[in-house]
């Protein structure tokens, strides 16, 4: 099988030209940056013919030495696949030429033979661009075939000219630049070294000498023994001497400037490109704010009122099933693990899936659209204030997703103090797991607020505060990391904006279908095996009241009442519910939330949500079963819907206050509470010191800021 | 001889006059173009810039900048960048054409 490497600038569509060869479905997007990691499939060609390809991260040069560029390269020269690849194919964006053959032609100095895929050729159209591609392949001297990767336009036309290339790689070599002469000095003077050193049978090629000529002297010298000191005395990175990576950048540009010059047109834009007209609007100084806030107002209003009657009905569904296991099952201890543990766990990971898909279905379409790449543009001053790097943008966003992936892409981080300086405040952005937990308390103590101005339900507000809260703390502690902990760094900003354009439904359904089954699945799988556990820990040891309080406690009501009275019934509830209170209280969650009563009473928290913290350290959501079972003992009405009944039993109880429920609110939107994170952390650390000093620091923070606000709540006279 | 001191300061104040005026990008006004006449950071930062297509010569044009000192967006040649001001005070840029109306 031929191994060929799919290259290419950031946001070009190569994912996508991945997805459609492979069939794969990888995560595509409009912004750069989606693909940190090396992709691989099969692609089977229309004569039967079998590729291996390998999906290299996007990047703009070969020779910058970031880990996307390290990876890229190392691909390309056969370094970590077996073998160099037999062919690249550089993914060009058809209205961006100039930028994205400077790749190609970083591609073609490796010496590996090269196909370019002039992608989105329909969009450059569209901007009245003009290319005589067969004029311009021939210039170059590789192939170039237009196409529209998302339509699968082109893809027959890639095949045969990949097919031409691989049956006479010779044909189709591009010439070399005409490097100036301290440049190709400075390539024949290593040329020796490398091809020595690394044991390379046809000798080093241009490529490989000015990769190295880019590279740090130590790392150099790390990998090469003798090297960094021939690059030393080369590469005066300091002073007016020759400037060997800028010279041969320049001799590049030089080239594709000829070409662009002789066979690309560009229509004059009277009016600036469509895309700008569209900018001009949306990132207008006070405008642009204002649509900013709006946008993400609309998305949690969305989020909050749309979700509910699909809520409604995953909730009566989940109840009905709850009901029917009681009247199928005796009473036994198996019904009680499978309707309070396993069923509650379902219901509390499916009736959360309406909210989750809407607030991704909102961000799907802010991605596709090209809008949250903009975002950057409204909100770096404030990160650019704190000491956050601008790469920090992405990683930080997909964050409000989940901080595992977020804390993965910190990896095209170059400056390492920059990438930990990210990592540790990316825990902050207010993850989807939150989400149920805002919803489960806005439901309990905001639900029966009237809508401000008789339409802004307050819930959607308390919520997207909360999202504003977390972001806050994590620019101030940014803050005081940068001037302390993680001091130095500061990697610039230089994002490309991509293109406005209209979002497209099999993407934006790919985005839902993905979150849905890693909710479902995953984080279901998980709350059903943690809720099971929980039961288990409120339900033993099974020590309700003493016999014989509880037989004094029943004589006192058939004393104090007539047989059959209502009155009698309810008195013999009452005794009941102080039996299951007290089994609770002596079972070993209970005894746990005792323990841990002292730490957050002064929170406004008493043992039975200490129960529910300690569950929510496991996993965030977890904290809706677990306080359904804890509110829910010794009461059989299962008449209302899920959520509802949990948040009502809250409410009813007095254990949730609208203070209390903002203090829990907060601690949540804080805390750091998720074990697979604090793994990511270390893992990407490499250090327990790291993800234990997030854990200490972010909890430490969310007790304090819980502890402001119930106490400064109390002395305002709130309740 | 004074009338030849004249002509050779009229000469030079001519081409002090037509000649480009060179600014940092940064302060490039918002609508008006230029054409990169060096980056000046010999450093990383400065190859990343030039790998991008701040070549010397190449187009480039403010489009728009945030507000309160935040990042600037500038066309580069066929695309769109938003760098922050930093990062765009080390390129020199020799403004062209008019100030828009």
């Amino acid at each position: 099988m031929r191994n060929i490497a799919l290259a290419g600038n950031p946001n070009t569509g190569k994912t996508t030209l991945f997805n459609v060869l492979t069939g794969a479905r990888a995560h595509v997007g409009n912004y750069p940056g989606i693909t940190v990691e090396r992709h691989e499939g099969v692609h089977v060609c229309g004569d039967g013919q079998r590729w291996q390809l390998h999906d290299l991260p996007g990047s703009y040069s070969l020779s910058a030495h970031s880990p996307e560029e390290e990876i890229a390269h190392h691909a390309l020269t056969g370094r970590t696949v077996q073998g160099a690849m037999d062919l690249a194919i550089v993914v060009l964006d058809a209205s961006n030429l100039a930028r994205n053959l400077f790749l190609l032609l970083q591609v073609a100095e490796l010496g590996i033979p090269v196909v370019g895929a002039l992608n989105m050729i329909d969009a450059a159209e569209a901007l009245g661009l003009q290319i005589d591609v067969p004029r311009l392949s021939q210039a170059i001297g590789c192939p170039l075939v237009p196409m529209v990767a998302r339509a699968g336009r082109g893809v027959t036309e890639l095949e045969q000219a990949v097919a031409q290339v691989l049956a006479n790689p010779g044909q189709f070599r591009i010439v070399d630049t005409q490097w100036p002469a301290a440049v190709r000095q400075a390539i024949e003077a290593v040329k020796p070294t490398l091809t020595s050193r690394l044991l390379l049978e046809t000798g080093a090629s241009d490529g490989e000498a000015l990769w190295w000529l880019a590279a740090n002297a130590d790392l150099a010298d790390a990998q090469v023994p003798g090297l960094g000191q021939t690059l030393q005395a080369l590469v005066p990175r300091s002073g007016d001497g020759p400037d060997v990576r800028r010279q041969a950048t320049e001799a590049r540009y030089a080239r594709i400037d000829s070409w662009i010059q002789a066979y690309y047109q560009r229509a004059v834009q009277k009016n600036g490109t469509p895309s700008d007209r569209i900018d001009r609007v949306v990132l207008h100084p006070w405008l642009g704010a204002v649509l900013f806030l709006g946008a993400m107002a609309l998305l949690f209003q969305a989020v909050f009122l749309g979700a509910q009657p699909a809520m409604n009905a995953v909730d009566w569904l989940m109840s009905a099933v709850a009901d029917w296991a009681k009247s199928q099952l005796p009473d036994s201890l198996l019904r009680q693990v499978l309707v309070d543990g396993v069923l509650a766990g379902v219901a509390a990971t499916l009736v959360f899936l309406p909210q989750i898909l809407i607030l991704f279905l909102g961000i799907a379409i802010l991605e596709d659209s090209g809008y949250l790449a903009r975002t950057a543009f409204v909100v770096d001053r404030l990160m650019a204030r704190v000491g956050l790097p601008g790469k920090a943008f992405v990683p930080l966003l997909s964050s409000f997703a989940c901080a595992v992936p977020g804390i993965m892409a910190t990896r095209t981080m170059t400056d390492k103090r920059d990438r930990l300086l990210t990592i540790l405040v990316a825990p902050l952005m207010s993850c989807s797991a939150r989400l149920p937990v805002y919803t489960l308390v806005t439901a309990a103590v905001f639900a029966h607020q009237a809508p401000l101005f008789g339409l802004v339900a307050p819930g959607g507000l308390v919520v997207a505060g909360m999202y504003i809260l977390g972001f806050v703390v994590a620019l101030l502690s940014a803050y005081v990391l940068r001037r302390t902990a993680v001091r130095g760094g500061g990697a610039p900003l230089l994002l490309e904006m991509p293109p406005w354009r209209w979002p497209r439904p099999g993407n934006i359904v790919q985005a839902l279908w993905d979150r849905a089954r890693v909710f479902v699945v995953q984080t279901g799988s998980v709350i059903v095996a943690l809720s099971v556990v929980l039961w288990a820990l409120m339900s033993f040891p099974n020590n309700g009241l003493e016999p014989i309080e509880k037989a004094k406690l029943i004589q006192e009501v058939e004393r104090s009442t007539l047989a059959d009275s209502p009155q009698r019934a309810k008195g013999l509830q009452v005794v009941d519910q102080r039996d299951a209170q007290a089994r609770l209280a002596n079972s070993v969650a209970g005894r746990l939330g005792k323990l841990v009563e002292p730490v957050i009473a002064p929170l406004g928290f008493d043992w039975r949500i200490g129960i529910g913290l300690i569950g929510a350290f496991a996993a965030r959501e977890v904290l809706v079963p677990t306080l359904g079972q804890v509110y829910g003992q010794g009461r059989a009405d299962v008449d209302d819907v899920y959520v509802g009944r949990v948040a009502r039993e809250l409410a009813e109880s007095g254990g949730l206050t609208p203070l209390k429920g903002l203090s829990l609110m907060v601690f949540f939107a804080i805390a750091m509470q998720c074990l697979s994170t604090v793994a990511t952390i270390r893992r990407e650390t490499n250090s327990w010191s790291w993800a234990i000093m997030v854990l200490v620091y972010l909890n430490g923070l969310a007790w304090l800021a819980s502890l402001a606000v119930y106490q400064g709540g109390r002395a305002l006279g709130f309740a | 001889m004074a009338h030849d001191v004249n002509i050779k300061a009229i000469a030079v104040l001519d081409s002090v006059l037509t000649a480009p005026v060179c600014t940092s990008l940064a302060d490039l006004p918002p609508g008006r173009s230029g054409a990169v006449h060096d980056v000046r950071v010999r450093n990383a930062l400065g190859d990343r810039l030039v790998e991008l297509g701040f070549t010397v010569g190449a187009p480039v044009r403010m489009l728009r900048r945030a507000p309160f000192g935040g990042p600037v967006q500038v066309q580069i040649r066929d695309f769109v960048l938003s760098l922050r001001r930093s990062e765009a005070r080390q390129i020199q840029v020799d403004v062209q054409g008019e100030p828009e109306t």
